[in-house]
């Protein structure tokens, strides 16, 4: 009897969060409706456009799915610092560093097969990014330097970095890079895909996919994942049982850092085949959005990854038809963010812990 | 070496580090209860935002200031609230401000103004010169300075800078007494939205007259870096902020520096204050210590 | 006598049954020391001219418990962390079976034999958000057979929770229930579980019953005194003097950081310990290691 009563209460449990980020998402529309109400726009004309430019056809749906690739991963790259306890902000410039790595491969190691150029242009992409953020990582562990204002420098700089790589390579007026060889191109789904066809959907989108289940899989099944999460959830019990917590969070970092990597790598080898000025803003904070929503989960980011994705590539075609700043897109988000933080307080009342949760 | 320090360069480094300065004493005020403030960066961004638009409708750069620092209290505000009453995550919570403050002032940008990415040029501030030379600065300026020392008397000299430091160091204790733990980390919370918001107004109307978007390109964060590096001290933030912002000012005379029959990159100058701070706060990081209550929501409940 | 009474008429009526709150032992069958300290300093993590250990001498034999009496903060949580890897001994040695451990890490000291309950299980003993059996495992989740080559043996997790939870009487819905959820009493004895798997020649016990219901308290000191009748030595560190003088068969007293008194149970009284344990130095007791 006990038992039944006690299955019936996780449920219930489980089910009030998983109702926090429907309620987050549904509380920022609404909020963003009446923004739109003041600034004398048609919220409902706002939303339709919303709507159709995200999943009105499936060369647009395709495109939505593009859009929330680098979502995906930088999501996945702030989820899995969470649950170590971190909080990477500065999953922008580890992106920005695994565009351009990966931009420099793709372009100049000449004479490799695809199946070897590839492969080396991603990997390169993804370790470069992993030692931008390894940088605060170890600041963090052996000075005791806060994170946050350490990997905020390292994305200014990065970005600096990435003007510099413009200025000097471009061989043309527009402010990008030469393209990358063919060998190291990701491939439009549209090639296998037919109903895919006009859009920029690339292999890309499946490789964020699988990243999902293997970052689950690292986590949940792995002696690294076990060893992550237990620094994350109790620094102090973790280090009583043998485990390091500096080389935890360095792991966590770097790795955080490689998936955030990806992002830009796909953007580069996947979408636009070059660096391109301007094209990776905000990716970073979104991927925070991306994460909150999806509570840390690796495969709700699945979900969430390509939510808050259809409502960037959907304000592109709304501020077009509907005459709407795409910028409310932005203000979405972050209310987003606020609602899932400040619902905080319902885990308060479910696990009455009396320091805020994160996970 | 007279490329490095030069009277104009002294002046423009006084014109630079404002921003930092009154940052890193809002920081200082907020963190000394106990409060992250990740969101200087946005806060800023409003104040700088709220200086233009006010000034375009007046035509009066000082209510511009005035309404900056309303700007900022109130966006301040929405953090304490996240922060303190639903004791969110500290660092989400100014994060989300930030994008928050950039979504925000790009979509009024075109609400209200109709353009894309630069306000209409509006009224500056006043330039006052400094008696007897050739050298101004606007009002903002004097006012930093003028406010690191009354910072500092408000929090070593008075009652309430005590009750501030009292509550960041240890909030039951403060509470026991009879110290309202909440309301004095609001206050202070939106003591840092006032100057983080004149800190705006500087960038927008001091020094310039327009409005552009993502304006403040990281000064909220390098303020942060200061009050780390300035021991959490209105005197030290305001040293700290001095040299951060020396870096931005002597760049742009080292612009086509050669060094080693090499010339450095516009690219790599820029990046001179960001690469700074980073070695400075790993050079200095063990003696910083942040108030011991820093960053942990109070819960009154808790033994 | 008649508090004593008492005590007991309301333990067997909340338990249902006689409950031993004084433990009859058999005397100890010593064998060689199993751990021996010898001239350990220690000094404060926060403030590095203060001493928090000075000079502390102690033995445990095989077979016997000693005790450690001592109001708290006088070195205790220092000495605990010491002898666990969690902080660096300034100077001095830690001998276990013979074999220098002074200052390995706390992975290794698991896997020289030694055990330890931590005093605060909550921030130290557990991680509340793992489950039950999460928390068995902690500790050596990454050796076999647990883990093989980096991936955790889910099947063998859950089968060694399945074992340990009935054995050490974890009263729990499931095993897959957070470790949060549980009573104080069910969580020690998650720790105790775990770390008598190991089978240790020394087990390290602060406070092990701390918050614990009577029940569970009883389970607890049955536990430790059959480790002890098996021959293994036990270290118990307590702020509750009827626990230390019933279940030690020697008591060592910490004041300040010093170790200033050691008697064999059976020559002291609650009294005298009450006494040593406020610095009252009592000529007639014996001194040293």
């Amino acid at each position: 009897m006990n038992k039944k009563n006690n299955q019936k209460r996780l449920l219930m449990q489980n089910l009030k969060k998983q109702l926090i980020p429907v309620l987050a998402v549904l509380l920022a529309l609404l909020i963003g409706m009446i923004i739109l109400l003041i600034a004398k726009r048609n919220p409902i004309e706002a939303y339709i456009a919303l709507f159709k430019g995200s999943f009105g056809d499936l060369s647009r749906f395709g495109d939505t799915l593009q859009r929330s690739t680098p979502i995906i991963f930088t999501g996945l790259a702030v989820a899995f610092a969470f649950r170590c306890g971190l909080f990477n902000i500065g999953v922008e410039g580890q992106l920005l560093i695994g565009a351009l790595v990966s931009a420099y491969v793709g372009y100049y190691v000449k004479g490799l097969p695809m199946i070897v150029h590839l492969p080396l242009t991603i990997i390169s992409g993804m370790i470069a990014a992993g030692i931008w953020a390894a940088i605060p990582a170890i600041l963090k562990a052996y000075r005791g330097v806060h994170e946050v204002i350490t990997t905020i420098m390292l994305n200014y700089i990065a970005i600096s970095l990435l003007a510099y790589s413009i200025e000097t390579l471009r061989n043309s007026p527009i402010p990008k890079t030469p393209d990358i060889l063919d060998s190291a191109k990701l491939a439009k789904l549209g090639e296998f895909l037919p109903f895919f066809k006009d859009s920029s959907v690339n292999i890309g989108f499946v490789l964020a996919i699988v990243t999902c289940f293997l970052v689950y899989f690292i986590l949940w099944k792995t002696v690294l994942g076990y060893e992550v999460r237990a620094v994350g959830y109790s620094p102090l019990a973790a280090e009583d049982g043998g485990i390091k917590i500096s080389k935890n969070i360095i792991y966590a970092m770097i790795i955080s850092g490689m998936l955030a990597g990806l992002g830009g790598v796909e953007g580069v080898l996947g979408l636009k085949h070059s660096l391109v000025s301007g094209l990776y803003d905000g990716y970073g904070f979104e991927g925070i959005a991306v994460a909150l929503l999806a509570n840390n989960n690796p495969i709700g980011i699945i979900i969430s990854g390509i939510l808050l994705g259809s409502l960037s590539s959907g304000g592109l075609y709304m501020d077009m038809a509907a005459n709407v700043p795409q910028d409310i897109i932005k203000i979405i988000q972050a209310l987003i963010i606020f609602f899932v933080v400040a619902n905080q307080i319902v885990r308060f009342i479910v696990y009455g812990k009396k320091k805020e949760v994160l996970l | 070496m007279d490329k490095l320090i030069t009277i104009s360069i002294i002046m423009a480094t006084l014109r630079i580090s404002t921003p930092l300065i009154l940052g890193a004493l809002g920081g200082v005020f907020s963190e000394r209860s106990g409060v992250v403030n990740i969101a200087l960066e946005g806060i800023m961004l409003m104040g700088a935002f709220g200086a233009v638009v006010a000034t375009y409708y007046t035509g009066n750069p000082w209510i511009g200031i005035i309404f900056a620092m309303i700007v900022g209290a109130l966006t301040a505000y929405i953090h304490a609230i996240v922060s303190i009453k639903y004791r969110a995550n500290q660092v989400v919570s100014g994060t989300a401000i930030n994008i928050l403050a950039v979504g925000l002032t790009i979509f009024l940008l075109r609400i209200l103004f109709n353009v894309e990415g630069t306000s209409p040029s509006v009224k500056k501030l006043p330039q006052w010169f400094i008696p007897g030379t050739d050298y101004a600065f606007n009002p903002i300026v004097y006012i930093a300075l003028a406010l690191v020392t009354i910072s500092w008397i408000v929090l070593y000299k008075t009652s309430l800078g005590l009750r501030i430091r009292t509550v960041g160091e240890h909030p039951h204790a403060a509470d026991t007494v009879g110290i309202n733990v909440y309301k004095i980390r609001y206050l202070s919370v939106i003591i840092s939205g006032v100057l983080a918001g004149l800190a705006g107004a500087h960038l927008s109307i001091g020094e310039g007259t327009v409005f552009v978007r993502e304006m403040t390109n990281g000064r909220g964060f390098i303020a942060l870096a200061a009050m780390i590096f300035g021991k959490f001290h209105p005197v030290g933030a305001m040293a700290a902020a001095l040299f951060f912002g020396y870096f931005e000012a002597v760049q742009i005379n080292l612009a086509g520096l050669i060094i080693g029959g090499v010339e450095i990159p516009s690219q790599f100058i820029q990046m001179l204050p960001y690469i700074v701070t980073i070695i400075v706060l790993a050079g200095f990081m063990g003696k910083s210590r942040p108030p011991a209550a820093d960053g942990i929501p109070y819960d009154k409940g808790e033994r | 006598m008649t508090s004593e009474t008492n005590e007991k008429e309301l333990a067997k009526m909340m338990v249902g049954r006689e409950v031993i709150l004084y433990v009859e032992k058999q005397p100890p069958k010593l064998g060689k020391d199993v751990l021996l300290i010898k001239d350990l300093y220690c000094k404060s993590k926060t403030e590095h001219n203060i001493l928090k250990l000075k000079k502390i001498n102690l033995t445990v034999k095989k077979g016997e418990i000693l005790g450690i009496a001592g109001v708290a903060g006088n070195g205790q949580n220092e000495l605990l962390e010491v002898l666990t890897g969690l902080q660096k001994a300034s100077s001095g040695n830690i001998f276990v079976n013979g074999k220098d451990i002074t200052n390995i890490s706390p992975k290794d000291i698991k896997f020289n034999k030694i055990a330890h309950i931590p005093e605060d299980r909550q921030k130290r003993g557990l991680v509340l958000n793992y489950s039950i059996a999460e928390n068995l495992i902690m500790g050596y989740h990454f050796k076999k057979p647990f883990a093989k080559n980096g991936i955790i043996q889910e099947d063998i997790v859950n089968k060694h929770a399945d074992d340990l939870i009935p054995k050490f009487d974890i009263r729990t819905p499931s095993k897959d229930t957070k470790a949060r959820s549980l009573s104080g009493g069910n969580q020690q004895k998650i720790i105790i579980a775990r770390e008598f798997f190991l089978d240790p020649e020394l087990l390290i016990a602060s406070q092990p019953t701390r918050g614990v219901d009577v029940g569970a308290i009883e389970f607890i000191h049955r536990r430790i005194l059959e480790l002890r009748d098996k021959g293994r030595g036990v270290l118990l560190i307590s702020a509750e003097l009827q626990e230390i003088m019933s279940l030690s068969d020697r008591i060592a007293v910490m004041y300040e950081g010093e170790i200033v008194a050691i008697v064999d149970v059976k020559d002291t009284t609650e009294n005298q310990l009450g006494l040593m344990m406020a610095g009252i130095k009592n000529p007639k007791v014996k001194r040293g290691g």
